[in-house]
């Protein structure tokens, strides 16, 4: 049996699902595979260019075999250059060689798809034409946006037909429950479109550990080392007056505070609420009764020379765009799959025709 | 509580006494001895030996007899091993002048710990560290490393600045102002400002309390022990900080967060403390309560030889508040006895330029015996004819001890110089301008208005569903949820007595049609949606809307005006209220303040607290009195009494619900913020309606 978990667009949380359904199947006593067919994150690893997501699922499933085996396809410069010469890439034959061979040693193949049907025409791979060369079911996960989310669905619904076993949305916000429960199953329901489950919106999810955020801003760490694992779900910056920021402060939880080194007062402010870290720009260091309270709350302090502005977009690049990788946020994302995704629905789909 | 050994010990041990001049331990060692203190005095060095006539051991544990107090001018790890051992023979009380501790972070911090711990294990109190030391004058104890000792009086000063301490030692030796006690709190690794005021309100050679603050550590503590302390005695208190640039300098010179200036100064009103604004204005308070007595009523006269310095004397008190007394038929007689006809009989009594010190005496004696007067300001500039010096010894004979409050205001300098002295020396405050004296007579009279307060009582209110809020608050803490948008809240308030109009949510415009069908008279409608801050920007409000059309009509222009502006957020729907008719729109809140916790605010909706920033705060909990006192003070009041014939509000509602929120946030630490704005104050009798509302909650340590 071979499920393609594909998307409608970009950081919709496939990576998540595929990993939360082969973690409950395997608990269940299945053997379950992954395969992504098309790589487009390459990274080298041990003289070898992998796909870091592929790579990290066959690590987190302790998949055997070669990194390739489990991403065919990655999609290099070299890669690119080729398609626009026109050369042939015969990418195909290697895609349905690798996922035929995975899915001949297991009950269930897992493939995780691109981020939309369209992405890899250029290469020669539709995703449409692959998922009915393989003979796949397909599982679509939707980052749910209202009407727009519709769009996206029954569009995938008449491109797939009965490929479709059906769809989960992700990252539904608490005020949207009722309104899919009520409305939007009740519509997708009478087209014939299985919903198998909504999984809630997740802070913890869409956060950064302080230690990414320092690598990513090249910062250096002025105290706090055991505070680098803590998570940064979002970012506040400090530049009003002291009552205004307790205020402010007050309302973010788990956040990172971006401020000037020279603004005492809001670094206390910050200290006083819930802050897992504090930014400051200008390469002003804190000043020492600053960070001996910071020392006392175990809070991590990082100073970049660069302004609030450069920390602010390199924080927006990095919240909710982020890979699962963490284990306190894989086992966070597996309960919530497991709790709110109708897992034993999808396998009864599958088996259906598989 | 603070042993008395602190400032009355038998036995003085200074631990790192010097004998080269340039040390601390020199200066606190020769001020001790200086200084002239009865009791056993010996030094700790290493080098041992003799000091100014003292024994000085090279260890502690060759110190022969008892001792009460220790001076420490050490490094901080010698403080830590030497307190046990002091404690050993004896000693009760600590005085910690070394730097080092939390004000250079790093060590220091943990070294603060550890003297605290020190301290704590050994039943020792210390007072520092990192601080100027402190002066009992009346014992003689002069255990800082001050340039010299102040005369004996009854003012007790404490600073968290030692620097200021300095500075205000200097002026009293100068100006020859008598103190009781003179502390330097330092880091206040131990003893607080609450400690010593506690302290000082028992202590007989004080009469009055003054201190520099720049931030308090535990603000309940002292707002309960200020309480207690201002019903004895004045407490005046300069609070450094008190702008949001002077605020950032606080910060990142004590390290701790500076609450809000709001804070304070509500928690000072509440403790009856009088704040100055300044260093002059906290002296000039300070003479009147240590020299005269708390005036028995309000009526001021006003005695001069020249128009001017009296009319600015009374436009002062008239600012103040301050009557000036009515000169009744028998003093006008007596008066127009004594003055020549050219003199003026109203108050200020002008008794004319060429007035010798005769003529004040004449006054002075008239005015002593009246019991229509209160208070007495001399005001004095010196004319050819005048007497200085003549004028000030009759008004100490005639004025000192007559049971009214005297002031004395001798304008100019070299010729009023020794007549200054003479008031000071007999005990009449004297200042270089009328406006300072008529101030401080102020000082006195909101201090007399303070020690008839009651003790506060706890105010009980009725009908609170605790568990209903309860449950609310922990489920959304369950959810993560810091800010609480108006559904959540409301559940809350309710839960606490407060009233809302009725409400639906509605998905689509037929909803909102059968929702406004099932309600009484106009609605307003609001849009739902988690992404949206700030409504009306987004033209997500609609007030008003008096039939079906209108309220289908509303429910698609929200809708689409929000589809329009802000088309990624979620529209959960439209809320549609009954509106509230013919009330008043106020604001009623909470914030809790680091240092403080809960404090109350209320104020008139709209202009009036966003333009003209009305409001008043209070300390959570207040009393029904000081709630009532939030209502009054706003300068807005008369519009809530009555305005122009309209029926004057619900005043006891609006008490009511600040009742209700002092106690909401006293039984829920989770509560950081809350608004209730607006909140529709109706006619007497009629209540109060609270439309929107929201919250941020977190964890909080109960």
């Amino acid at each position: 049996m071979k499920l393609y978990v594909a998307s409608t667009s970009e950081y919709t949380g496939k990576t998540l699902v595929a990993l939360s359904l082969a973690k409950i199947w395997a608990k269940e006593g299945l053997s379950v595979g992954y395969v992504k067919p098309l790589g487009k994150i390459p990274v080298v690893e041990k003289g070898m260019v992998v796909d870091e997501d592929a790579s990290f699922l066959a690590k987190e499933l302790c998949l055997p075999g070669s990194p390739d085996s489990v991403c065919p396809v990655v999609v290099t410069q070299d890669l690119v250059m080729a398609a626009y010469r026109g050369e042939p890439l015969r990418l195909r034959e290697k895609i349905v060689c690798a996922v035929e061979e995975a899915a001949s040693c297991v009950e269930v193949l897992l493939l995780g798809g691109a981020a939309n049907l369209r992405d890899g025409v250029f290469l020669g791979i539709s995703p449409l034409a692959l998922i009915s060369d393989l003979d796949c079911r397909v599982l679509l996960v939707d980052r749910f946006s209202g009407e727009k989310s519709m769009d996206q669905v029954l569009w995938a619904a008449g491109a797939l037909k009965e490929r479709l076993a059906g769809v989960v949305f992700n990252r539904v916000h608490q005020s949207q429950e009722a309104f899919l429960r009520d409305t939007v199953r009740p519509y997708l329901a009478a087209r014939n479109i299985a919903v198998f489950g909504a999984i809630p919106s997740d802070p913890l999810l869409d956060s950064v550990t302080v230690g990414v955020l320092a690598a990513s801003l090249s910062a250096m760490m002025v105290c706090g080392d055991d505070g680098m694992d803590a998570m940064i779900e979002r970012f506040c910056v400090g530049a009003m007056d002291v009552d205004s920021t307790l205020r402010v402060f007050r309302r973010i939880p788990r956040k990172a505070v971006i401020t000037g080194g020279h603004r005492a007062d809001i670094q206390l402010a910050a200290l006083e609420t819930d802050t897992r870290c504090l930014v400051l720009t200008g390469g002003v260091a804190p000043n020492e009764l600053i960070l001996s309270r910071a020392r006392e709350k175990g809070v991590p302090i990082l100073v970049i020379q660069e302004d609030t502005l450069f920390a602010v977009e390199m924080f927006e690049n990095l919240l909710g765009r982020l890979r699962i990788r963490e284990k306190e946020k894989i086992e966070r994302g597996v309960a919530l799959v497991a709790a709110s995704v109708d897992v034993a629905g999808i396998f009864a789909s599958i088996r259906k025709r598989g | 509580m603070i042993p008395v050994e602190l400032f009355h010990p038998k036995s003085v041990a200074v631990i790192g006494a010097s004998g080269k001049r340039e040390k601390v331990g020199y200066g606190v060692f020769s001020n001790l001895v200086g200084g002239g203190f009865p009791g056993e005095i010996s030094g700790v060095n290493p080098g041992g030996g003799e000091l100014l006539g003292r024994r000085v051991y090279s260890s502690i544990g060759e110190i022969p007899g008892p001792v009460d107090l220790g001076v420490f001018v050490v490094p901080p790890p010698a403080i830590i091993e030497g307190i046990p051992r002091l404690a050993e023979k004896g000693m009760k009380a600590a005085v910690v002048i070394s730097a080092g501790f939390k004000e250079t972070g790093g060590d220091g911090a943990v070294f603060e710990r550890a003297l605290r711990e020190a301290a704590g294990k050994a039943s020792v109190r210390v007072l520092g560290p990192n601080c100027l030391g402190l002066i009992n004058t009346h014992a003689r104890l002069n255990a800082s490393f001050a340039a010299g000792t102040p005369p004996a009086g009854s003012i007790a000063f404490f600073s968290q600045s030692g620097a200021l301490c300095t500075a205000i030692l200097d002026w009293a030796i100068g100006e020859n102002v008598g103190f009781s006690k003179f502390i330097s709190l330092g880091n206040k690794a131990d003893i607080s400002e609450s400690d010593v005021m506690e302290y000082l309100s028992k202590d007989e050679e004080t009469r009055v309390i003054l201190g520099y603050v720049e931030s308090v550590d535990d603000g309940l503590r002292f707002l309960d022990a200020s309480r207690e302390v201002t019903a004895r005695k004045p407490v005046i208190l300069v609070k450094a900080g008190s702008t949001a640039a002077g605020a950032r300098a606080a910060s990142s010179h004590t390290g701790s967060l500076a609450g809000s200036d709001r804070a304070y100064d509500a928690a000072f009103r509440q403790a009856g403390i009088l704040r100055a604004e300044t260093i002059e204005d906290l002296f000039d308070l300070a003479l009147g309560f240590a020299m005269q007595p708390i005036p028995g009523g309000d009526r001021l006269l006003i005695v001069t030889n020249a128009g001017g310095p009296g009319i600015l004397a009374a436009d002062t008190a008239e600012k103040l508040g301050i009557p000036l007394a009515e000169i009744n038929p028998a003093l006008r007689g007596l008066l127009s006895g004594k003055l020549p006809p050219t003199a003026s009989l109203g108050n200020p009594v002008d008794i004319i330029g060429d007035a010798r010190a005769d003529r004040y005496r004449e006054v002075f004696s008239v005015v002593r015996e009246d019991p229509s007067i209160d208070a007495v300001l001399v005001l004095l500039t010196p004319q050819a004819m005048t007497e200085p010096e003549k004028t000030a010894r009759a008004a100490v004979a005639e004025l000192s001890g007559s049971g009214k409050t005297a002031m004395a205001s001798f304008l100019g300098e070299a010729s009023v110089r020794d007549a200054r002295k003479i008031l000071s020396a007999g005990g009449i405050p004297q200042y270089p301008v009328p406006e300072r004296a008529v101030r401080s007579l102020h000082g006195m009279l909101r201090y007399r208005r303070i020690r008839e307060i009651p003790p506060m009582e706890r105010e009980e209110v009725a009908g609170i569903r605790r568990e209903a809020a309860e449950t609310a608050i922990r489920a959304a803490l369950a959810e993560g949820k810091r800010a609480l948008g108006e559904e959540e809240s409301r559940a809350i308030l309710e839960a606490y007595g407060f009233l809302f109009p009725r409400h639906a949510t509605a998905r689509t415009s037929a909803e909102a049609v059968q929702a406004f069908q099932g309600m009484r008279g106009p609605v307003a409608m609001k849009i739902v949606s988690p992404d949206i801050l700030h409504k009306t920007d987004v033209g997500g409000v609609r007030l008003g809307l008096a039939d079906a059309d209108a309220v289908a009509g509303a429910f698609v222009e929200i809708t689409s005006c929000v589809r329009r502006m802000d088309p990624d957020a979620w529209i959960a729907g439209v809320s549609v209220q009954e509106m509230v008719k013919g009330g008043r729109e106020l604001i009623l809140g909470m914030s809790r303040d680091p240092q403080f916790g809960p404090l109350l605010m209320f104020g008139l909706g709209g202009i009036y607290v966003e333009v003209l920033k009305d409001v008043s705060f209070r300390v959570a909990p207040v009393s029904r009195r000081e709630a009532v006192g939030m209502v009054r003070e706003i300068r807005a009041y008369p519009l809530l009494a009555s305005f122009r014939g309209s029926a004057p509000s619900d005043e006891g509602g609006i008490v009511d619900a600040l009742l209700r929120i002092s106690r909401l946030s006293l039984d829920f630490p989770e509560i950081q913020e809350l608004d209730v704005n607006p909140v529709m104050v109706m006619p007497k009798g009629r209540g109060i309606r609270a439309i929107d509302c929201r919250m941020t909650i977190a964890e909080a340590v109960r």
